[in-house]
Protein backbone atom coordinates (compact mmCIF):
# COMPACT_ATOMS: atom_id res chain seq x y z
CA UNK A 1 0.00 0.00 0.00
CA UNK A 2 2.77 2.40 0.96
CA UNK A 3 4.68 1.57 -2.17
CA UNK A 4 1.64 2.14 -4.34
CA UNK A 5 1.03 5.51 -2.66
CA UNK A 6 4.64 6.39 -3.29
CA UNK A 7 4.22 5.40 -6.93
CA UNK A 8 1.10 7.53 -7.40
CA UNK A 9 2.71 10.37 -5.51
CA UNK A 10 5.68 10.13 -7.82
CA UNK A 11 3.37 10.23 -10.80
CA UNK A 12 1.96 13.50 -9.52
CA UNK A 13 5.43 14.97 -9.12
CA UNK A 14 6.52 13.69 -12.50
CA UNK A 15 3.65 15.41 -14.15
CA UNK A 16 4.25 18.83 -12.71
CA UNK A 17 8.00 19.26 -12.61
CA UNK A 18 10.53 19.90 -15.32
CA UNK A 19 12.39 16.62 -15.75
CA UNK A 20 14.62 17.32 -18.69
CA UNK A 21 17.72 19.39 -19.10
CA UNK A 22 17.91 22.50 -21.17
CA UNK A 23 19.18 23.27 -24.51
CA UNK A 24 20.29 21.49 -27.52
CA UNK A 25 23.55 20.89 -29.27
CA UNK A 26 24.09 23.57 -31.85
CA UNK A 27 26.35 22.22 -34.52
CA UNK A 28 29.59 23.37 -36.09
CA UNK A 29 33.14 22.91 -34.94
CA UNK A 30 36.01 25.40 -34.94
CA UNK A 31 37.05 26.82 -38.28
CA UNK A 32 39.65 29.28 -39.48
CA UNK A 33 38.88 32.99 -39.30
CA UNK A 34 36.84 34.09 -42.29
CA UNK A 35 38.22 37.52 -43.08
CA UNK A 36 41.88 36.55 -42.87
CA UNK A 37 43.73 34.06 -45.04
CA UNK A 38 45.85 32.36 -42.39
CA UNK A 39 48.09 30.47 -44.81
CA UNK A 40 48.94 33.60 -46.78
CA UNK A 41 49.46 35.55 -43.56
CA UNK A 42 51.80 32.94 -42.08
CA UNK A 43 53.80 32.63 -45.30
CA UNK A 44 54.16 36.39 -45.38
CA UNK A 45 55.26 36.42 -41.78
CA UNK A 46 57.89 33.80 -42.54
CA UNK A 47 59.18 35.85 -45.48
CA UNK A 48 59.26 38.95 -43.29
CA UNK A 49 61.16 37.09 -40.56
CA UNK A 50 63.68 35.70 -43.03
CA UNK A 51 62.62 32.13 -42.47
CA UNK A 52 61.95 31.33 -46.09
CA UNK A 53 64.52 30.36 -48.71
CA UNK A 54 64.70 33.19 -51.24
CA UNK A 55 65.31 33.11 -54.99
CA UNK A 56 67.61 34.95 -57.34
CA UNK A 57 65.37 36.94 -59.68
CA UNK A 58 67.27 39.98 -60.92
CA UNK A 59 64.63 40.78 -63.54
CA UNK A 60 62.16 41.54 -60.74
CA UNK A 61 64.55 43.54 -58.58
CA UNK A 62 63.61 47.05 -59.67
CA UNK A 63 59.87 46.47 -59.57
CA UNK A 64 59.97 44.79 -56.17
CA UNK A 65 62.35 47.39 -54.77
CA UNK A 66 60.02 50.21 -55.77
CA UNK A 67 57.06 48.56 -54.04
CA UNK A 68 58.94 47.47 -50.95
CA UNK A 69 60.30 50.98 -50.41
CA UNK A 70 56.74 52.27 -50.28
CA UNK A 71 55.85 49.76 -47.58
CA UNK A 72 59.08 50.48 -45.73
CA UNK A 73 58.11 54.15 -45.41
CA UNK A 74 54.72 53.20 -43.96
CA UNK A 75 56.09 50.92 -41.26
CA UNK A 76 55.95 52.18 -37.66
CA UNK A 77 59.08 54.08 -36.72
CA UNK A 78 60.04 51.50 -34.13
CA UNK A 79 59.98 48.83 -36.82
CA UNK A 80 61.65 50.76 -39.67
CA UNK A 81 65.04 50.57 -38.02
CA UNK A 82 64.74 46.84 -37.47
CA UNK A 83 63.92 45.67 -40.96
CA UNK A 84 65.05 46.59 -44.47
CA UNK A 85 62.35 45.41 -46.85
CA UNK A 86 64.23 46.49 -49.96
CA UNK A 87 66.91 43.90 -49.16
CA UNK A 88 64.36 41.33 -50.33
CA UNK A 89 63.99 42.92 -53.76
CA UNK A 90 64.79 40.49 -56.54
CA UNK A 91 64.72 37.54 -54.15
CA UNK A 92 61.00 36.72 -53.91
CA UNK A 93 58.84 34.83 -56.32
CA UNK A 94 55.30 36.01 -56.98
CA UNK A 95 53.75 33.90 -54.23
CA UNK A 96 56.25 35.08 -51.64
CA UNK A 97 55.87 38.71 -52.68
CA UNK A 98 52.08 38.51 -52.53
CA UNK A 99 52.27 36.87 -49.10
CA UNK A 100 54.70 39.47 -47.77
CA UNK A 101 52.48 42.33 -48.91
CA UNK A 102 49.43 40.61 -47.42
CA UNK A 103 51.24 40.21 -44.10
CA UNK A 104 52.35 43.86 -44.04
CA UNK A 105 48.83 45.05 -44.82
CA UNK A 106 47.30 42.98 -42.04
CA UNK A 107 50.01 43.31 -39.42
CA UNK A 108 50.73 47.02 -39.77
CA UNK A 109 47.49 48.10 -41.44
CA UNK A 110 49.30 49.46 -44.48
CA UNK A 111 47.36 49.88 -47.68
CA UNK A 112 49.04 51.11 -50.84
CA UNK A 113 47.04 51.49 -54.06
CA UNK A 114 49.06 49.41 -56.49
CA UNK A 115 48.38 47.30 -59.56
CA UNK A 116 50.20 44.38 -57.95
CA UNK A 117 47.66 44.15 -55.16
CA UNK A 118 44.70 43.88 -57.59
CA UNK B 1 -2.56 19.93 -16.90
CA UNK B 2 -1.61 16.78 -15.06
CA UNK B 3 -0.36 14.03 -17.32
CA UNK B 4 -0.93 10.58 -15.93
CA UNK B 5 1.74 7.96 -16.27
CA UNK B 6 0.89 4.30 -15.83
CA UNK B 7 1.98 3.57 -12.25
CA UNK B 8 2.61 -0.05 -13.23
CA UNK B 9 5.72 1.27 -14.94
CA UNK B 10 7.28 1.53 -11.53
CA UNK B 11 6.52 -2.05 -10.63
CA UNK B 12 8.93 -4.80 -11.57
CA UNK B 13 8.00 -8.42 -11.94
CA UNK B 14 6.03 -9.71 -8.98
CA UNK B 15 4.62 -6.26 -8.23
CA UNK B 16 7.66 -5.00 -6.35
CA UNK B 17 8.22 -1.27 -6.55
CA UNK B 18 11.07 -0.40 -8.86
CA UNK B 19 12.85 2.64 -7.48
CA UNK B 20 15.37 2.50 -10.26
CA UNK B 21 12.70 3.11 -12.88
CA UNK B 22 11.47 6.08 -10.87
CA UNK B 23 14.95 7.53 -10.78
CA UNK B 24 15.48 6.87 -14.47
CA UNK B 25 12.28 8.63 -15.39
CA UNK B 26 13.36 11.68 -13.43
CA UNK B 27 16.58 11.99 -15.36
CA UNK B 28 17.16 14.93 -17.68
CA UNK B 29 18.11 14.46 -21.31
CA UNK B 30 21.48 15.95 -20.69
CA UNK B 31 22.38 19.56 -21.10
CA UNK B 32 24.48 19.90 -24.19
CA UNK B 33 23.95 23.54 -24.95
CA UNK B 34 27.01 24.12 -27.01
CA UNK B 35 27.68 27.72 -27.77
CA UNK B 36 30.11 27.45 -30.71
CA UNK B 37 31.38 31.02 -30.53
CA UNK B 38 34.51 32.33 -32.12
CA UNK B 39 37.14 34.85 -31.08
CA UNK B 40 37.39 35.79 -34.77
CA UNK B 41 34.62 38.28 -35.38
CA UNK B 42 32.78 38.87 -38.64
CA UNK B 43 33.89 41.83 -40.70
CA UNK B 44 32.27 45.19 -39.91
CA UNK B 45 28.79 45.65 -41.36
CA UNK B 46 28.76 42.05 -42.43
CA UNK B 47 26.17 39.42 -41.58
CA UNK B 48 26.88 35.76 -41.15
CA UNK B 49 23.83 33.54 -41.11
CA UNK B 50 23.94 29.84 -40.33
CA UNK B 51 21.18 27.27 -40.51
CA UNK B 52 21.52 23.97 -38.72
CA UNK B 53 19.73 20.74 -38.04
CA UNK B 54 20.69 18.56 -35.10
CA UNK B 55 19.59 15.09 -34.11
CA UNK B 56 20.31 13.82 -30.59
CA UNK B 57 19.46 10.49 -29.07
CA UNK B 58 20.20 8.46 -26.00
CA UNK B 59 19.01 5.36 -24.19
CA UNK B 60 21.56 5.38 -21.36
CA UNK B 61 22.46 7.97 -18.78
CA UNK B 62 25.27 8.75 -16.38
CA UNK B 63 24.19 8.25 -12.81
CA UNK B 64 26.32 8.37 -9.68
CA UNK B 65 29.41 6.37 -10.55
CA UNK B 66 27.96 4.31 -13.36
CA UNK B 67 26.15 4.33 -16.66
CA UNK B 68 22.61 3.03 -16.58
CA UNK B 69 20.01 2.07 -19.11
CA UNK B 70 17.09 4.35 -19.82
CA UNK B 71 13.85 2.45 -20.38
CA UNK B 72 12.99 4.20 -23.64
CA UNK B 73 15.03 5.89 -26.32
CA UNK B 74 14.59 9.64 -26.44
CA UNK B 75 15.15 11.47 -29.70
CA UNK B 76 15.47 15.20 -30.10
CA UNK B 77 15.43 17.23 -33.29
CA UNK B 78 16.53 20.85 -33.38
CA UNK B 79 16.42 23.33 -36.21
CA UNK B 80 18.51 26.40 -35.45
CA UNK B 81 19.43 29.71 -36.96
CA UNK B 82 22.46 31.76 -35.97
CA UNK B 83 22.99 35.38 -36.78
CA UNK B 84 26.34 37.10 -36.35
CA UNK B 85 26.82 40.75 -37.19
CA UNK B 86 30.03 42.74 -37.23
CA UNK B 87 29.09 46.02 -35.59
CA UNK B 88 32.62 47.34 -35.69
CA UNK B 89 36.00 45.80 -36.34
CA UNK B 90 36.23 44.81 -32.68
CA UNK B 91 32.56 44.35 -31.71
CA UNK B 92 30.06 41.80 -32.93
CA UNK B 93 26.53 40.82 -31.99
CA UNK B 94 25.17 37.29 -32.07
CA UNK B 95 21.78 35.66 -31.80
CA UNK B 96 20.81 31.99 -31.62
CA UNK B 97 17.24 30.79 -32.15
CA UNK B 98 15.92 27.29 -32.51
CA UNK B 99 12.90 25.07 -32.67
CA UNK B 100 13.14 21.76 -30.86
CA UNK B 101 11.05 18.64 -30.97
CA UNK B 102 11.41 15.54 -28.83
CA UNK B 103 9.86 12.12 -29.04
CA UNK B 104 9.62 9.85 -26.05
CA UNK B 105 7.68 6.60 -26.17
CA UNK B 106 5.64 7.83 -29.09
CA UNK B 107 4.80 11.17 -27.51
CA UNK B 108 6.00 14.32 -29.19
CA UNK B 109 6.65 17.68 -27.59
CA UNK B 110 8.01 20.81 -29.23
CA UNK B 111 8.66 24.48 -28.77
CA UNK B 112 11.05 27.36 -29.18
CA UNK B 113 14.32 26.52 -27.45
CA UNK B 114 16.18 28.92 -25.18
CA UNK B 115 17.32 31.97 -27.14
CA UNK B 116 20.92 33.07 -26.80
CA UNK B 117 22.00 36.64 -27.42
CA UNK B 118 25.46 38.03 -27.06
CA UNK B 119 27.98 40.76 -27.60
CA UNK B 120 31.61 39.96 -28.36
CA UNK B 121 34.39 42.47 -27.88
CA UNK B 122 37.72 41.62 -29.46
CA UNK B 123 40.45 42.42 -26.96
CA UNK B 124 43.46 41.10 -28.87
CA UNK B 125 43.93 40.42 -32.55
CA UNK B 126 46.68 37.87 -33.17
CA UNK B 127 47.19 39.25 -36.69
CA UNK B 128 47.99 42.82 -35.70
CA UNK B 129 50.29 42.35 -32.75
CA UNK B 130 53.88 41.20 -32.60
CA UNK B 131 53.95 38.43 -30.02
CA UNK B 132 54.34 35.10 -31.73
CA UNK B 133 52.44 33.17 -29.08
CA UNK B 134 49.53 35.57 -28.56
CA UNK B 135 46.09 34.32 -29.71
CA UNK B 136 43.09 36.39 -30.65
CA UNK B 137 41.06 37.00 -27.52
CA UNK B 138 37.46 38.17 -27.24
CA UNK B 139 35.14 38.77 -24.33
CA UNK B 140 31.54 37.68 -24.71
CA UNK B 141 28.63 38.79 -22.57
CA UNK B 142 25.51 36.82 -23.23
CA UNK B 143 21.92 36.41 -22.21
CA UNK B 144 19.70 33.34 -22.11
CA UNK B 145 15.98 33.79 -22.65
CA UNK B 146 13.95 30.74 -21.73
CA UNK B 147 12.03 29.13 -24.53
CA UNK B 148 8.31 28.52 -24.72
CA UNK B 149 8.55 24.75 -24.38
CA UNK B 150 6.41 23.12 -21.79
CA UNK B 151 7.91 21.72 -18.66
CA UNK B 152 6.49 19.10 -16.38
CA UNK B 153 7.03 15.84 -18.22
CA UNK B 154 9.98 13.51 -18.82
CA UNK B 155 11.10 14.69 -22.21
CA UNK B 156 10.82 18.43 -21.67
CA UNK B 157 13.66 20.06 -23.54
CA UNK B 158 14.92 22.51 -21.00
CA UNK B 159 15.07 23.86 -17.49
CA UNK B 160 12.77 26.73 -18.34
CA UNK B 161 15.12 29.32 -16.90
CA UNK B 162 16.67 32.57 -18.11
CA UNK B 163 20.02 34.05 -17.21
CA UNK B 164 23.24 35.54 -18.42
CA UNK B 165 26.79 34.42 -19.11
CA UNK B 166 30.30 35.75 -19.46
CA UNK B 167 33.15 34.09 -21.27
CA UNK B 168 36.59 34.56 -22.78
CA UNK B 169 37.14 33.22 -26.27
CA UNK B 170 40.50 32.31 -27.74
CA UNK B 171 41.60 31.59 -31.26
CA UNK B 172 45.05 30.96 -32.68
CA UNK B 173 46.22 30.06 -36.17
CA UNK B 174 49.47 28.31 -36.95
CA UNK B 175 51.36 27.58 -40.17
CA UNK B 176 50.43 24.62 -42.35
CA UNK B 177 46.73 25.29 -41.83
CA UNK B 178 46.56 24.37 -38.16
CA UNK B 179 44.63 26.27 -35.53
CA UNK B 180 43.17 26.07 -32.06
CA UNK B 181 40.22 27.57 -30.23
CA UNK B 182 39.05 27.77 -26.66
CA UNK B 183 36.40 29.24 -24.44
CA UNK B 184 36.04 29.54 -20.68
CA UNK B 185 32.84 30.90 -19.23
CA UNK B 186 30.25 31.01 -16.51
CA UNK B 187 26.47 30.88 -16.63
CA UNK B 188 23.93 32.13 -14.13
CA UNK B 189 20.25 31.29 -14.41
CA UNK B 190 17.15 31.96 -12.35
CA UNK B 191 14.57 29.61 -10.84
CA UNK B 192 17.18 27.90 -8.66
CA UNK B 193 18.91 26.27 -11.62
CA UNK B 194 22.53 25.82 -10.47
CA UNK B 195 25.23 28.08 -11.79
CA UNK B 196 27.68 26.40 -14.07
CA UNK B 197 30.97 26.89 -15.81
CA UNK B 198 31.81 25.72 -19.28
CA UNK B 199 35.03 25.03 -21.12
CA UNK B 200 35.66 24.36 -24.77
CA UNK B 201 38.92 23.51 -26.48
CA UNK B 202 39.48 22.42 -30.02
CA UNK B 203 41.98 22.02 -32.79
CA UNK B 204 41.47 22.19 -36.52
CA UNK B 205 43.37 21.91 -39.74
CA UNK B 206 42.62 23.39 -43.13
CA UNK B 207 43.55 21.07 -45.99
CA UNK B 208 44.07 22.92 -49.24
CA UNK B 209 41.75 25.86 -49.74
CA UNK B 210 38.47 24.40 -48.53
CA UNK B 211 38.49 21.31 -46.33
CA UNK B 212 38.56 21.64 -42.52
CA UNK B 213 38.74 18.87 -39.98
CA UNK B 214 38.37 19.63 -36.29
CA UNK B 215 38.17 17.92 -32.94
CA UNK B 216 36.73 19.60 -29.87
CA UNK B 217 36.20 18.84 -26.22
CA UNK B 218 33.37 20.54 -24.34
CA UNK B 219 32.65 20.54 -20.64
CA UNK B 220 29.63 21.88 -18.80
CA UNK B 221 29.65 21.56 -15.05
CA UNK B 222 27.21 22.79 -12.44
CA UNK B 223 29.04 24.22 -9.45
CA UNK B 224 26.41 23.05 -7.00
CA UNK B 225 23.20 21.16 -6.91
CA UNK B 226 21.62 17.95 -5.87
CA UNK B 227 22.26 14.40 -6.87
CA UNK B 228 19.44 12.12 -7.82
CA UNK B 229 18.54 10.21 -4.70
CA UNK B 230 20.99 12.24 -2.61
CA UNK B 231 20.35 14.42 0.46
CA UNK B 232 17.62 16.98 -0.06
CA UNK B 233 16.56 15.56 -3.41
CA UNK B 234 12.86 15.41 -4.23
CA UNK B 235 11.13 15.25 -7.55
CA UNK B 236 10.00 18.88 -7.17
CA UNK B 237 13.64 19.98 -7.02
CA UNK B 238 14.70 18.24 -10.17
CA UNK B 239 15.87 21.40 -11.99
CA UNK B 240 18.31 21.90 -9.12
CA UNK B 241 20.36 18.84 -10.03
CA UNK B 242 24.09 19.11 -10.36
CA UNK B 243 24.79 18.24 -13.95
CA UNK B 244 28.15 17.45 -15.53
CA UNK B 245 28.67 16.66 -19.18
CA UNK B 246 31.88 15.91 -21.07
CA UNK B 247 31.49 15.86 -24.84
CA UNK B 248 33.74 15.23 -27.80
CA UNK B 249 32.85 16.32 -31.28
CA UNK B 250 34.39 15.85 -34.68
CA UNK B 251 33.53 18.21 -37.50
CA UNK B 252 34.05 18.01 -41.22
CA UNK B 253 33.80 21.46 -42.81
CA UNK B 254 33.85 22.67 -46.38
CA UNK B 255 34.41 26.27 -47.43
CA UNK B 256 32.36 26.93 -50.54
CA UNK B 257 32.37 29.93 -52.80
CA UNK B 258 31.21 33.43 -51.88
CA UNK B 259 31.62 32.92 -48.14
CA UNK B 260 29.47 29.82 -47.86
CA UNK B 261 30.43 27.13 -45.40
CA UNK B 262 29.04 23.65 -44.81
CA UNK B 263 29.70 21.38 -41.88
CA UNK B 264 28.86 17.95 -40.56
CA UNK B 265 29.43 17.20 -36.88
CA UNK B 266 29.37 13.98 -34.93
CA UNK B 267 29.44 14.34 -31.16
CA UNK B 268 29.32 11.98 -28.19
CA UNK B 269 28.93 12.37 -24.48
CA UNK B 270 31.94 10.60 -23.02
CA UNK B 271 31.30 11.06 -19.32
CA UNK B 272 29.11 12.93 -16.92
CA UNK B 273 26.75 13.00 -14.03
CA UNK B 274 22.98 13.29 -14.07
CA UNK B 275 23.06 13.52 -17.84
CA UNK B 276 22.20 11.39 -20.83
CA UNK B 277 24.80 9.47 -22.82
CA UNK B 278 24.09 11.24 -26.06
CA UNK B 279 24.96 10.65 -29.67
CA UNK B 280 24.60 13.82 -31.70
CA UNK B 281 24.64 14.44 -35.43
CA UNK B 282 24.48 17.96 -36.79
CA UNK B 283 24.46 19.58 -40.21
CA UNK B 284 24.99 23.28 -40.78
CA UNK B 285 25.27 25.71 -43.67
CA UNK B 286 26.38 29.30 -43.27
CA UNK B 287 26.29 32.29 -45.58
CA UNK B 288 27.96 35.66 -45.47
CA UNK B 289 26.38 38.94 -46.63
Amino acid sequence: MVRMLLAYGSVFFLSVVDLAASGSYIGGGPRPPRQIKPELYHLGKSVYAGKVATKDLPSLRDEQNQLLLQYQKRLPRTVQSKIDLSSLAGKLDEEQMTALIYFLEIRYKIKIADDKSN
Amino acid sequence: MIKVINPNFFCAKGGRFNLLRLIILLLPMGNVMVRGQSAWLPEPSRWEVALSYTFETFDEFYGAGQKMDYPERIDQHTAGIFLDYGLRSNIALDLRLGYVRTTDKGRTEDGLMDTLIGLRWKLVDEFSQGREWMPSIALRLGGVIEGNYEVGFPSAVGDGASGFSGSLLFGKTFPKGFGAIGEVGYLWRNKNVPEEYFVTSGIFRRFGQRLDLSLSYRLRRSVSGLDIGGPGFTASRFPELKEIAHNLDFTFGWAGKSGRYYSFTLARTIDGLNTGDKTIVSLAASFSY
